[in-house]
This record gives structure tokens, C-alpha cells and sequence, in this order.
């Protein structure tokens, strides 16, 4: 199965985020900053067992393609903690909360599945974030309310180099595959974590 | 311990690690350029396996920490690109097989995934301090290799090996024994990857 049929299978989750009223409230400006809050920091988290996750990965690539990608998602981590620590400093938030159930869930099933499992199977799990991020970025951006405080959240994830970013990481999941099964299994439970997370933030603010 | 006793009590084996005839060649302009060709595609090699392993070590690293060794790996990658172009220059087969060297020290680094952060570090700063050390003294060069004694003592070279440094004399803290050794397998790894140059690979 392909990182395109793949998405296409959880079309019906990618829906449910884009409609979550947490991610509606970023494109329209009228989200709780409290809410958009919870959502750095607990984000910030989550970031930090992307890089250790994308660390195992490139440890595994058999080839370049491999090590340059993951070397890429590894720096672009760092870029995305940069615009975290911004929002942080401008809105007083912590940047080491303690992390909320549904964020440990999926950081541990990103982390076990990147020890554990081959490299096709990791990118697998990893996928959905980075094209769901996209996807949710290209959706949000012709309604963006310019004045929306999180208008620099919807430019950052609607840009070409998100776009590019994520598709390289689907052509290594079509270059590594795996066992079919599971990468379906995997990809369905990294986005089920991905609108998890938005509920989870969404109610806990 | 701090990172800079660590090398004071191992004078001999560092000096070893350090000075090699290999340098020694590409100060005065006397190594064979079929010599530096060979050792440059079993160090390419090597610089393959150590991204995959700094990559590694990232992995289980503290957090303050992970900033750092993420701007390694992309300079590792950045390496391998520099690797690349140069040996496409000098007409160097990158495919080379691996010498049994290279081979020990690869899967050095590699069983050291499993081991404690600060016995990784110790083994990463040490590797990389030595490389750094070797090519200084090696400095300027002769005309021949003078771009790649420039490269390997670069200013952003030396920040990076000095930020290391200041890790691994904070892990090192009041235990010591493991890094110690960590230290000491460096050192010989490095003294035998100068002298593979010397020997083929079917030696």
C-alpha cells in the first residue's frame, strides 16, 4: 500500500481534525489562547520524541535517501521548537509541561515503534503528522483571518517546504515499505493520535 | 574528571592518536596521493557509519543536549556531501571495501548504542577532538592536501568539538571507569585508521 492510498484510507480522520473546532479556532482567530497554550507546550513535547524518533530512524536507513531525510526532519524539528519558543516567550508559556495522556500515547507509540520496528514501519507512523500538518495548513490557509494571532501557525504549515518536507518523507515510506498490515496499522493509529491530541488539548484548557 | 584530565592521563596513547607519519606526509608534501586517496574513501565509510550512530546516541540523549547533537549529524551529512564531490575529483572509488580497521572501529561505535549517554559522548568528543588535534598539527598542509587540513580545523569544526567537550566533562562527573576505557578504545581506533592507510585493503 502506498503513502498516497495510505492517506486516502484516513481520509475520514483528516476530516475530523480539519473540522475539530481547536484547529477551525486557529484559521478563524477565535481560539482560547489558553487553549493555544496547552497546544505549544504540550506540542514542544511531543517535538522532542519526534528528534529522538527521527534519530532512530536514520540510525536504521540502509542508504543515503534515507539518512538525508531523516536528517532533514531532525533539523526541521528544531526549526518548529524556535517558532514554539517565540509563541512561548510572547505568551509566558512553559515549554516543559507535564504531558498530557493522549501526548504520551502517542510519543511512546512513535518511540517503540521507531526501536523496535524497521524503518519503513517507522516511517509509517511518522507520515501522518507530517502530511496531515500539511494538509491542514493548504486547508486553512485561503480562510485565514489575517489578524488571527495564529496566523503565523497556518503560514508556517501551509508552506512549500512543509509540502516537500512531508512528501519526501512518503516517497522513503514507498521506498522501505514494509509488511502491508501493519504499515496500515501504524499510519491508522498515528492519526487517530493526531486528532486525539487536538481533543485532549481542546478540553484540557 | 573533566574531559581535559581524561586526555593528561593518557599521554602516550593520545600523542599516538594524534601524530601519525600519515600527518606528518600531508604537512611536508611527501604522502603518496594514492596513500591519502585510499585512507579518504575508508574515512567517507567511516563518516557514514558515525552519522548513523551520532544519530543514535541523539536518540537517548537529555534534552539540553539534543540541540547540539543534531547540528552534528547535519554536519556529518553536510561532510559526506564535501566526501562526495571531492572524491568525484580525485577519481576515488567511495565503494570501496571496507579495511578491517575501519571495519573494528564502525562496529565500536555501533555497540556503543547500548551503552550508558556519558560513555557515548565521552567516545563521540574523543573521536572528533582527536580528528581535530591530528589536523593541526598537520596544518598548514602542503599545497597538495592544504584544502582539506583547512577543512578539518575549520573555526566551525573547532566550536563544535568545544561544545562537546563541555558535555562530556559534565557526564563524566564522579564516575569515570566505563568513559575511561570509552576514551582509551578511541584513542587506539584512531592511531590503527592512520596506520590502515599504509596497508591495502586485502592486507
Amino acid at each position: 500500500m502506498t503513502a498516497q492510498a495510505l492517506w486516502q484510507r484516513n481520509r475520514d480522520l483528516a476530516d475530523a481534525c480539519l473540522n475539530h473546532p481547536f484547529v477551525q479556532g486557529i484559521a478563524s482567530g477565535q481560539l482560547a489562547r489558553a487553549s493555544f497554550q496547552v497546544y505549544v507546550a504540550q506540542d514542544a513535547y511531543f517535538l522532542e520524541a519526534f528528534a529522538r524518533a527521527y534519530g532512530l530512524a536514520l540510525a536504521k536507513s540502509p542508504d543515503r535517501a534515507g539518512i538525508v531525510v531523516f536528517k532533514d526532519l531532525l533539523v526541521g524539528v528544531f526549526e518548529e521548537l524556535a517558532l514554539h519558543r517565540s509563541y512561548a516567550e510572547r505568551w509566558g508559556i512553559s515549554l516543559e509541561p507535564e504531558p498530557l495522556a493522549s501526548t504520551r500515547a502517542y510519543t511512546d507509540f512513535l518511540l517503540r515503534t521507531a526501536s523496535l520496528e524497521p524503518v519503513g514501519h517507522t516511517a509509517a507512523a511518522m507520515t501522518p503528522c507530517l502530511r496531515l500538518y500539511a494538509w491542514l495548513g493548504q486547508q486553512l490557509a485561503p480562510k485565514l483571518d489575517p489578524e488571527s494571532p495564529y496566523a503565523e501557525w497556518v503560514k508556517t504549515y501551509s508552506s512549500p517546504d512543509l509540502e516537500a518536507l512531508a512528501a519526501r518523507l512518503e516517497a522513503l515510506l514507498d521506498r522501505y515499505r514494509g509488511e502491508p498490515a501493519r504499515l496500515a496499522e501504524l499510519y491508522r493509529r498515528a492519526m487517530e493520535l493526531e486528532l486525539a491530541f487536538f481533543e485532549a488539548v481542546w478540553e484540557s484548557a | 574528571m573533566t574531559a581535559k584530565e581524561l586526555i593528561q592521563s593518557e599521554p602516550e596513547l593520545w600523542h599516538e592518536a594524534t601524530h601519525h607519519r600519515f600527518l606528518d606526509g600531508v604537512r611536508e608534501g611527501t604522502l603518496p596521493p594514492e596513500v591519502f586517496d585510499r585512507w579518504l574513501a575508508q574515512d567517507y565509510l567511516f563518516g557514514v557509519a558515525l552519522t548513523r550512530a551520532e544519530a543514535r546516541y541523539l536518540a537517548g540523549a537529555p534534552r539540553e543536549d539534543l540541540a547540539l547533537l543534531a547540528s552534528g549529524v547535519q554536519a556529518m551529512v553536510a561532510e559526506l556531501d564535501w566526501f562526495e564531490h571531492k572524491a568525484a575529483e580525485r577519481q576515488i572509488d567511495l565503494g570501496a571495501a571496507l579495511h578491517p580497521a575501519a571495519r573494528v572501529y564502525i562496529d565500536y561505535l555501533y555497540a556503543l548504542c547500548d551503552r550508558p549517554y556519558s560513555v557515548q559522548l565521552t567516545a563521540l568528543w574523543a573521536l572528533e577532538r582527536a580528528y581535530l588535534e591530528a589536523w593541526r598539527g598537520a596544518s598548514p598542509g602542503a599545497q597538495a592536501f592544504r584544502e582539506f587540513v583547512e577543512h578539518w580545523t575549520s573555526d566551525a569544526f573547532a566550536a563544535y568539538v568545544a561544545a562537546l567537550e563541555a558535555v562530556t566533562s559534565r557526564v563524566l562527573g564522579q564516575s569515570g571507569d566505563a568513559e575511561h576505557e570509552a576514551f582509551r578504545q578511541v584513542a587506539r581506533h584512531e592511531r590503527a585508521f592512520w596506520e590502515m592507510a599504509f596497508e591495502s585493503v586485502d592486507a
